[in-house]
């Protein structure tokens, strides 16, 4: 029996889609960073403030972090291209791994070789979960490589030098400059890390929730369209928690609560010690909230409690014939 | 358990049912080492759902079913390093070209893909061509060439004919044959009662998920069907052809004896009555699988309650 000759043919049949979503999120996430540079953070103060009273509620920031390139950026993770560009992966392998292969007739001939199903189980996940890491990656990739290539503009007043003490000292009258900065020096691609490893989590629950009903089921579409249906009613969820107060209970019923990108940079920038804690302290040593651990285990242990239960399904259940 | 002197494949008692539709009830049945066994059957007979719980697609809900002594629910992943199997509609990877899906399943089974090329090219196929771009009867030489390829010591054949022109299908049926003569043994499942004739040394036919019938099918090549019209009354066969002549009255006055053994004391027997006309022709699978599941047989499905 050759293990290896299924990796292969898993890889050879995701390849295509793993390209799509990949092209599609580098470019993405390198856009939105040059999106960034074309709007100067003055004048991006000047739009939220506008707003802040009514979108603060929305925000796991203080409008503070938002104002940072760190903050701007950052609010890449929360753009629905990127949330999709996961979810399609996620959805789409998941369906794929045992109800998409039972609908096509495959999953007859290939247990019909002497393969287990733990294995046949074993390769599916584990060319979704790779795929998952290198997409994850490449959200990151596009950011980096955003980050290290464009450049911000950056309004100065003029400002003259006082001579011997080598003190620009600036002049509030006259024209402002216009100086092209790169956005390397304003922020560091490492702090968007963490955040991908939050996104990576939100996609092994969203992989391990499709894999579990895939491996119940015997018609991929039934598992696409279940899962499609969790996300969104997840989504309206978290929305009607953060909109509402009286609804705010809801938050602990939405998985969205535990995908916090936008938080856990602003943890990243200003407590960098903190970006492995389960949960965050307060200067008295009292619980302030929890930390980005946390927020991944959350993702993390349900998606993988998925898989289990998907693989212990898998191994019991009659195979029917094909759909 | 002798592992040598286990039967290659035993059932007893087996039976699957899903809610209170029994697809197949209490079936006992022995392949020995070497045989080629036809399962027939209409569709809902249960002969796919036998062979699926031969190979441990399908748990039991009761008896038990064994290859070469192993439980084929526990053991499952040894049988099938020992068994081939072509299912009745063989889907293969889609995206891939013939070459692809040959190679990929030599690998699996760790074998050299070229005995499954040199089968390919025996059954005519293209192998450039991609699997989604193949017709059905192309797909079904595919799945032939790297089923037989593998060289199991059981070949599980689900309508192996199925979708083929009438040269695909003798070369299969060959293929059959030679698979039978280098030893292996072969579970044959058909609709078409003459292939089953041609390759199988015994049928075994399924009828509404129970074993309706198994015979030898040299047994049944000894025997024959007398058909005549009898002016006057019919008198039972004398004592000793009894146990071997089966007499059937028609309306109209035929009668139909169904033989086996010599044929000339039944003639003699026959001479004694008033025959209008007489034909005499070798029993046929035809006949027996009529006899089984022709109009006005008794309903034997059954329901759990």
């Amino acid at each position: 029996m050759n293990g290896w000759a299924l990796w292969k043919r898993w890889v050879g049949e995701a390849r295509w889609l793993w390209l799509a979503c990949a092209v599609g999120l580098f470019a993405f996430c390198w856009i939105r960073v040059w999106l960034v540079t074309q709007l100067t953070t003055g004048s991006f103060s000047i739009i939220l403030e506008q707003v802040w009273e009514k979108y603060e509620k929305f925000s796991p920031v203080p409008l503070r972090h938002l104002l940072t390139y760190h903050g701007r950026v950052g609010l890449a993770f929360e753009e629905p291209i990127i949330l999709f560009g996961i979810a399609v992966w996620a959805i789409a392998r998941g369906s794929d791994a045992i109800a998409g292969q039972i609908q096509r007739g495959e999953m007859e001939l290939i247990l019909a070789q002497p393969l287990s199903r733990r294995a046949v189980f074993a390769t599916q996940a584990g060319v979704t979960l790779l795929g998952l890491v290198l997409l994850a990656s490449t959200v990151w990739a596009g950011m980096a490589s955003g980050i290290a290539t464009v450049h911000v503009r950056e309004e100065r007043l003029p400002s003259f030098t006082i001579p011997g003490l080598g003190l620009d000292v600036p002049v509030p009258i006259g024209e402002k400059r216009i100086d092209r900065v790169p956005m390397r020096e304003r922020t560091r691609s490492a702090y968007f890390m963490y955040p991908t490893i939050n996104l990576f989590c939100f996609g092994v629950l969203l992989s391990g929730l499709s894999t579990l009903l895939s491996a119940c089921d015997r018609l991929r579409w039934r598992t696409i369209g279940l899962v499609s249906g969790f996300v969104v009613v997840q989504m309206v969820l978290r929305i009607v928690s953060m909109a509402s107060e009286s609804f705010g209970w809801l938050r602990y019923a939405t998985c969205f609560t535990a995908y916090q990108p936008e938080l856990i940079v602003s943890i990243a920038v200003d407590s960098p010690n903190d970006v492995w804690s389960l949960v965050l302290l307060d200067g008295s040593g009292q619980y302030r909230r929890l930390g980005p651990l946390a927020f991944d285990l959350i993702l993390l242990v349900p998606g993988v409690g998925c898989y289990i239960a998907g693989l212990v399904v898998f191994l019991r259940r009659d195979l029917p014939a094909p759909a | 358990m002798d592992m040598i002197e286990a039967p290659w494949v035993e059932t007893r008692g087996l039976s699957k049912r899903y809610g209170p539709v029994a697809a197949l009830e209490d079936c006992t049945l022995r392949v020995e080492r070497g045989e080629v066994l036809g399962l027939l059957g209409p569709n809902g007979a249960g002969k796919t759902t036998l062979i699926r719980l031969l190979l441990g697609f399908l748990r039991p809900t009761s008896g038990e079913a064994r290859v070469q002594g192993l439980d084929c629910r526990r053991d499952s992943l040894a049988i099938r390093r020992r068994t081939a199997y072509l299912p009745g509609e063989a889907c293969v990877f889609r995206g891939l070209r013939g070459a692809d899906v040959l190679r990929f399943f030599a690998d699996v089974r760790g074998i050299p893909p070229d005995p499954s090329f040199q089968l390919a090219d025996r059954l005519e196929l293209d192998l450039g061509r991609r699997v989604g771009a193949m017709s059905t009867g192309m797909r079904q030489k595919l799945a032939v060439a790297l089923t037989i390829a593998s060289a199991a010591s059981l070949m599980i054949l689900d309508e192996p004919t199925a979708n083929l022109d009438p040269s695909a299908r003798g070369v299969v049926l060959d293929l059959v044959r030679e698979t039978r003569a280098r030893g292996s043994t072969i579970v044959f499942s058909s609709h078409v009662l003459s292939e089953v004739e041609e390759t199988c040394d015994r049928v075994l036919i399924l009828r509404q998920g129970r074993v309706a019938h198994s015979q030898k099918l040299s047994e049944l090549r000894d025997q024959y069907r007398i058909t005549a019209r009898v002016a006057g009354a019919v008198l039972e066969p004398p004592r000793e052809l009894a146990e071997r002549v089966r007499v059937e009255r028609d309306a109209d006055g035929s009668v139909r004896c169904d033989a086996s053994g010599a044929l000339a004391p039944v003639l003699t027997w026959l001479a004694a009555l008033d025959l209008k006309d007489l034909r005499v022709e070798s029993a046929s699978l035809r006949a027996v699988y009529d006899r089984i599941h022709g109009e006005g047989r008794p309903e034997f499905r059954t329901t759990a309650t």
